[in-house]
């Protein structure tokens, strides 16, 4: 077991409903030691986005305690939160690019919202695009890249902040094995400088040929399996 | 500049403001109307009060008998009454010709006048302000000649006095009036805002935006609107009072107030537009700041 200061993530007998509706969580209990990677797993509708959610302080817990490096969210004031969120990347399922931005804007918004100086933004984000093999495509609106480049943008944007934690939502649903293959070890290369990561996906191929431990989700409840590698 | 801050919110997309600079123009160019009307009003009716101010009138009636020398002995008496009083600096006789011109709108230009047994108007020019003792002026008057009317203006001036101040609290009325309505407007055309926005709103929560980095995009749009929209509106009314101006100086009446405003006036006016930008930029941003705080 990590001792207490590597945890990064904590939940405790975490319960959660969607206003009034029943229980889509129950009794979670999980601990996520600091530079972990862990596949999230569970048929549809067992509960994986909502967990993330409480993950990415996007949802409160009904009951339970949820803890974000070291800190007990549902006590904290509102106004702190946006601290620990920037301490967090999202990829989500869809995307969730701002239409009307070019690529270069949308992977920018992280450093923008943390007041970091323009010529650092616009430095440090051409040249991560570079990196994801957009660099031609700085000035793109997300409608005329195809998908596979809309969620190259998405990643960019997920890390351009070096986040402590990397959340992805089904990152490979809707591209082919090869760039979910490619994808994967561009997660793998964040996780070995220290990035806790965590992905949901349906795809087993992925989760035994990476190995990594599989948090299973079934009904709302949690079970922690060990990684298989191929 | 503030005005051309990148956002981060796609408000072309946003139908839901179009009407904002429309309203903030409508609302400058009314309020801009109803503090002018009111000041000229207000300044109007000090200008008839000052020149009641310092000045009474004293009717002496004519004799049963019409009898012009008799009633010249008579006024003459008055006059010489009033000279003794202390507060009095001098009389005067309004000649019949001017009493004639006074009444010329509603008994013509004919001989009625001279023909009517009018009394013979005296005007009294005061020292001071205001008689100190205006029954004793009364009594000394009547004393000298039965029938004789002292009037000092001081109804006169108590009503004008209330009229004004009536005026007064009728335009700010209005202008706080303009100024909730424009509120309402705004409140709720951020409210539409938000909730086009909501879904790149979460994005920003969740990559780590401030309440208030997400208000200040929608109060620098509010800002921009507001801007043109009172600009609009300003320069409506300000051509709106300059022809107002124009006709109304072009009227020799003493019965309306001359159209005149002083730098006093028009610091207060340009003012306007000033004010409805600020008010639609600061209920722009209570607005979101309220809105977004009841989200996670």
């Amino acid at each position: 077991m990590a001792s207490s200061d590597e945890i990064i993530v904590r939940f405790q007998n975490v319960g959660m409903r969607y206003g009034e509706g029943p229980e889509v969580l129950h009794d979670i209990n999980l601990e996520l030691p600091r530079g972990s990677f862990h596949f999230l797993t569970g048929p549809s509708g067992a509960g994986k986005s909502s967990l993330l959610r409480l993950i990415y302080l996007a949802a409160k817990p009904s009951r339970g305690i949820v803890n974000l490096f070291g800190r007990d969210v549902s006590r904290l004031p509102r106004k702190t939160l946006p601290e620990l969120r920037r301490r967090i990347g999202i990829v989500f399922q869809d995307f969730r690019l701002l239409a009307h931005l070019s690529a270069l804007d949308n992977v920018a918004l992280p450093l923008r919202v943390s007041g970091r100086r323009e010529n650092e933004v616009q430095q440090n984000v051409t040249e991560l695009l570079t990196w994801v093999g957009l660099a031609d495509s700085l000035a793109a609106r997300p409608a005329t890249l195809s998908g596979g480049e809309q969620q190259r943008v998405a990643i960019a944007r997920a890390v351009i902040s070096r986040p402590d934690i990397l959340i992805a939502d089904e990152p490979t649903g809707n591209v082919d094995d090869r760039i979910a293959m490619r994808l994967l070890f561009l997660f793998e290369e964040l996780h070995k400088i220290g990035t806790t990561v965590i992905i949901a996906t349906h795809n087993e191929g992925l989760v035994k040929h990476f190995g990594h431990k599989r948090l299973h989700l079934e009904g709302g409840h949690l079970s922690v399996r060990p990684g298989t590698s191929e | 500049m503030m005005l051309a801050q990148r956002t981060d919110l796609s408000f072309d997309r946003d139908a839901s403001v179009r009407l904002i600079p429309f309203i903030v123009a409508l609302m400058v160019y009314l309020a801009v109307l109803a503090l002018a009307g009111s000041l000229v009003l207000q300044r109007g009716m000090r200008h008839w009060g000052e020149g009641l101010t310092g000045t009474m009138t004293v009717q002496v009636p004519q004799p049963d008998q019409p009898n012009a020398a008799l009633q010249s002995t008579r006024v003459e008496k008055v006059i010489q009454v009033l000279k003794a009083l202390p507060d009095v600096e001098q009389a005067r006789v309004i000649p019949e010709k001017e009493i004639a011109a006074l009444l010329q709108p509603w008994l013509g230009s004919g001989g009625l006048v001279r023909d009517l047994p009018l009394p013979t108007l005296i005007d009294v020019k005061l020292k001071t302000g205001r008689l100190s003792d205006a029954d004793q002026a009364r009594q000394l008057l009547v004393a000298a000649i039965p029938g004789t009317l002292l009037d000092d203006h001081d109804e006169w001036r108590q009503k004008l006095g209330r009229l004004a101040q009536a005026v007064a609290m009728i335009g700010f009325a209005i202008l706080g009036l303009i100024a909730a309505a424009s509120v309402l407007i705004v409140v709720f055309s951020t409210r539409a805002g938000l909730l086009v926005h909501k879904d790149s709103i979460e994005i920003l929560h969740m990559i780590g935006a401030h309440d208030r980095y997400i208000a200040r995009q929608f109060q620098t749009r509010a800002l921009r609107l507001g801007s043109y929209g009172a600009g609009v509106g300003a320069a409506l009314s300000l051509f709106t009072l300059a022809i107002i101006g124009y006709l109304g100086n072009g009227i020799e009446d003493q019965l309306l107030p001359r159209f005149h405003l002083a730098v006093i006036d028009w610091v207060l006016i340009i003012a306007m537009p000033l004010l409805a930008i600020l008010l639609t930029t600061v209920t722009a941003r209570l607005t979101v700041m309220r809105v977004l705080r009841q989200m996670i």
